[in-house]
């Protein structure tokens, strides 16, 4: 459950951009336009989310597949969106597939350079290290997330 | 190895502020979207292919309501409140959102319909 109101709140510069990417140069957005789009927006979430639970429930299952909203979204009435989301989602699958790749081969040879010279790895882990913690099922730890927050604040 | 230069499909949509031109790469944050979607009663976990699919969604929801509350607006130089409002009201798919977008009227278009209210019913007081 959320704590503030501001907690079901996608951030204003996210929002603005995919506004302004979507409309022709020069055209102004009022406030009151884009603030609108924002609740919309968290609207259209709990309705595919919630769309998508009553699917899943009514198979007797606990968590909310993919099968689940893509039926969900079909439902809405959004069909539209349904073929290009399936085809973002297998570019999103192979790409987090290969940084998985990546990085047990990046763990492999660490592990073999340590065991060769013993004196620890030069490179610097970190970013691939968030990047990877993304692949994860958790998604607790996002970096990407803290820097567009920080835009958005 | 040297440190790997990072391909397209690590880069950060947040930090480059452009539409990425992968089609796949997010732009909203999946742990707000995330927070949305527990509010809702019943969901417990999320897995991450129905988070991905839902926040892409969503995104796919914005730039289409954009589109369609642009392109039925009279005065194209600008989108108003009133053009999401009407398109929200026009739209048998969007009434979901008529109570979050709702039209708005005049105070002297309020009174008006009020006005008209009254006169139905004049013999009923």
């Amino acid at each position: 459950m959320a704590e503030r109101p501001e907690d079901l709140n996608l951030p204003n510069a996210v929002i603005t951009r995919i506004i302004k990417d979507m409309l022709p140069e020069g055209v102004a957005v009022a406030k009151e336009a884009r603030s609108a789009i924002a609740r919309a927006a968290s609207v259209f979430v709990l309705f595919a989310t919630s769309s998508a639970n009553n699917l899943a429930q009514k198979h007797k299952k606990k968590t909310v597949s993919a099968q689940d909203t893509f039926l969900a979204l079909k439902e809405m009435e959004f069909d539209k969106f349904i073929e290009p989301l399936q085809e973002s989602l297998e570019v999103y699958k192979r790409s987090q597939q290969n940084k998985k790749e990546q990085k047990e081969a990046k763990a492999k040879a660490k592990k073999a350079e340590e065991a060769d010279k013993n004196s620890g790895s030069v490179e610097d882990n970190s970013e691939d290290g968030d990047v990877s913690n993304t692949m994860e099922a958790s998604l607790t730890t996002d970096k990407e997330n803290d820097d567009v927050m920080e835009i958005a604040e | 190895m040297a440190s790997p230069s990072k391909s397209p499909t690590t880069q950060s949509p947040g930090k480059s502020g452009r539409l990425s031109s992968q089609p796949s790469e997010l732009m909203l944050p999946t742990q707000r979207v995330k927070m949305i979607m527990k509010s809702c009663p019943d969901v417990e976990t999320v897995p991450q292919e129905s988070l991905y699919l839902i926040t892409k969604a969503t995104e796919l929801f914005i730039q289409y309501l954009t589109q369609q509350a642009h392109s039925q607006a009279t005065d194209t130089s600008s989108l108003r409140y009133d053009d999401l409002a009407t398109v929200v009201h026009s739209l048998d798919h969007l009434e979901f959102l008529r109570e979050t977008i709702p039209q708005k009227i005049t105070w002297a278009e309020a009174q008006k319909l009020m006005e008209q209210y009254d006169n139905k019913f004049e013999g009923f007081h």
